[in-house]
């Protein structure tokens, strides 16, 4: 199936969960009930739809209107190139079933979403941090995460001249 | 189950050595670290941990303008810094709609191929010389250092270009550039043959490389796998042709593919991949013609020097960009490019302010580490390092 195809039939077989379908610059998007992924997921990878290739399994996170974390699956169908992409809102502190029975490789996506944003996935095997250190607090790509200078070790009592700081967010304009 | 008891009876008996590989270990091409359990010279499992050359790129991209991001991703992928700009370049130009003028694309495409070709240089020698083939590594390295200075002629810089900019190039290519690359194609051939003489049948590189480390098209499916390592398993996919970016659908070349999945398919796929490469540069460089390199649209672009001295609104043109930046409208979009290594794409979300809100880098390295968890099962402690060689991982680009 082609996207406008895949979208349609997800549209009819999942009505209750399938929230929103969005067109923006030639990419199509499908706002999903967390719940219902992994079926959506595994409806989209049979045969008969064909998007059986997970390209990319990223997340975004939100403070406005809502404290919240967007996880973004881009699938693509071999066959026909197009492409499609699913994505849920999850709320902190709530977990999000796990895919990797149906793609082995989005563990490793899943650990680094765990490790940067916090997001607990059910029924990963080895949820755990992947890119920070293992005994690191907090999530740093989420959007309250300050972005801070590491403060820089000196020798025989030398001061630095600038000190570390925080980099204060000017300019974001998501503070409406 | 029975399987398990001996395992757990060994590990008692203290059979299964542990053994950690890395971080700091010149095989690994990086700061990767394998876990590795032997039971003699069989690797029973291999745990591989990332995240040493991890630099919160993604956050710090978060906090600069869309011109001031371009610094920082061209180190991520450092042997390939070309690769992530055009992605990056490509993400916010198709956001903003700009259309990028013709000589800067086939500028864009000469550059992309010649970083291509240095990259699977760099691969090569240092592969060749993992097995202790170092002619292979000192051809390969003079070859490199060619396309080195003509960056460097070119830009200034040798390793990151940085010759990116929204909208199209910082400066105009020389004619003395335009020589140079010439001169270099012309050489290539004979190098490429040396390359492909030397190895090719090569009993020791035959021997070591055929049939280790399978990936195949069910493995490369499942785990995400793409570029030279998915060729190798007969996956007909390069984003040049299926989603082809900066006219790539105008130049004709062949996408190498073999179907055996393994180490030495990979090392073909790449071979004959610089080949294309040089054809793809000897095309574009038929193609160049004079012509402006960059957009004329001043709210993305600096306006041309001159202009500075004779007109207001230029003035303040430069003004807004360099102390504010430019505002794309809001969206998300994926911009994939065909990098060295495989699918490289960036996962731009705009929200309208001067700075990305979010910037994804989907790094090809990263799936093709994951995969060898599963494929280095079962191989031989001296097959590892030719594995990990094979995938051709850039550890900045996997930890980003």
């Amino acid at each position: 199936m082609n996207t406008p195809q895949a979208s349609e039939a997800l549209k009819l077989k999942f009505e209750d969960s399938v929230l929103q379908i969005t067109e923006a610059f030639n990419e199509t998007t499908v706002e999903v009930k967390k719940d219902a992924i992994r079926e959506i997921l595994s409806f989209l990878q049979t045969p008969e739809v064909g998007f059986n290739l997970l390209i990319d399994l990223t997340a975004v996170d939100y403070l406005h209107p809502k404290v919240c974390t967007k996880l973004v699956y881009w699938l693509r169908n071999a066959t026909y190139l197009h492409q499609i992409r699913i994505v849920l809102y999850a709320e902190r502190e709530q977990a999000v079933p796990s895919i990797v029975d149906l793609w082995p490789g989005a563990n490793w996506f899943e650990r680094e979403v765990f490790d940067l944003f916090g997001v607990n996935f059910d029924g990963h095997p080895n949820l755990k941090r992947i890119l920070m250190p293992d005994d690191w607090q907090g999530h740093p790509l989420r959007k309250d995460y300050p972005l801070t200078e590491e403060p820089v070790e000196f020798k025989h009592e030398a001061k630095p001249k600038i000190p570390s700081r925080v980099i204060p967010n000017v300019g974001q304009s998501n503070t409406n | 189950m029975s399987d398990n008891l001996t395992q757990i009876n060994q590990e008692i008996l203290g059979d299964i050595l542990e053994l950690n590989l890395g971080p700091q270990h010149p095989s690994t091409h990086g700061v990767l670290r394998l876990k590795l359990r032997l039971d003699g010279e069989v690797v029973i499992s291999a745990e591989p941990i990332i995240g040493y050359l991890h630099t919160g790129v993604e956050k710090e991209c978060e906090f600069r303008t869309y011109h001031q991001v371009f610094t920082l991703i061209d180190r991520l992928d450092y042997l390939s810094g070309p690769a992530e700009e055009q992605a990056f370049a490509g993400a916010v130009e198709r956001l903003m709609a700009i259309e990028v003028p013709d000589r800067a694309k086939i500028i864009r495409v000469i550059l992309l191929e010649l970083s291509r070709v240095a990259s699977h240089l760099l691969w090569l020698g240092t592969s060749a010389l993992e097995l202790n083939m170092s002619s292979v590594y000192m051809y390969c390295f003079a070859e490199r250092e060619k396309i080195l200075d003509i960056f460097e002629e070119l830009s200034g810089a040798r390793m990151f270009p940085s010759f990116w900019r929204i909208g199209g190039l910082a400066k105009d290519a020389t004619p003395l550039f335009h020589e140079q690359v010439k001169e270099y194609i012309s050489g290539f051939h004979s190098t490429w043959k040396d390359l492909d003489n030397l190895l090719t049948l090569n009993y020791v590189w035959c021997e070591r490389l055929q049939g280790v480390a399978v990936i195949d098209k069910d493995l490369s499916a499942k785990y995400l796998c793409s570029g030279p390592v998915a060729r190798a398993a007969g996956i007909n996919s390069d984003i040049r042709k299926n989603y082809p970016y900066l006219d790539y659908d105008t130049y004709s070349f062949e996408i190498p593919t073999y179907t055996e999945g393994d180490c030495y398919a990979r090392y073909l796929v790449r071979l004959f991949e610089m080949k294309q490469s040089i054809s793809l540069i000897e095309q574009a460089l038929g193609k160049l013609k004079p012509g402006p390199i960059i957009t004329d649209n001043l709210k993305v672009a600096l306006p041309p020097r001159p202009l500075l001295a004779r007109s207001m609104e230029a003035v303040i043109h430069q003004f807004k960009l360099v102390s504010e930046g430019m505002h794309p409208p809001s969206g998300e979009l994926y911009e994939a490019v065909e990098s060295a290594r495989g699918e490289l794409g960036y996962y731009l979300v705009s929200d309208g302010g001067n700075r990305p809100y979010r910037l994804r880098v989907r790094s090809p390295s990263f799936p093709h580490l994951a995969v060898l968890e599963t494929v280095l099962t079962g191989s031989l402690l001296s097959d590892v390092v030719v594995a990990i060689a094979s995938v051709d991982p850039i550890l900045g680009d996997v930890d980003r």
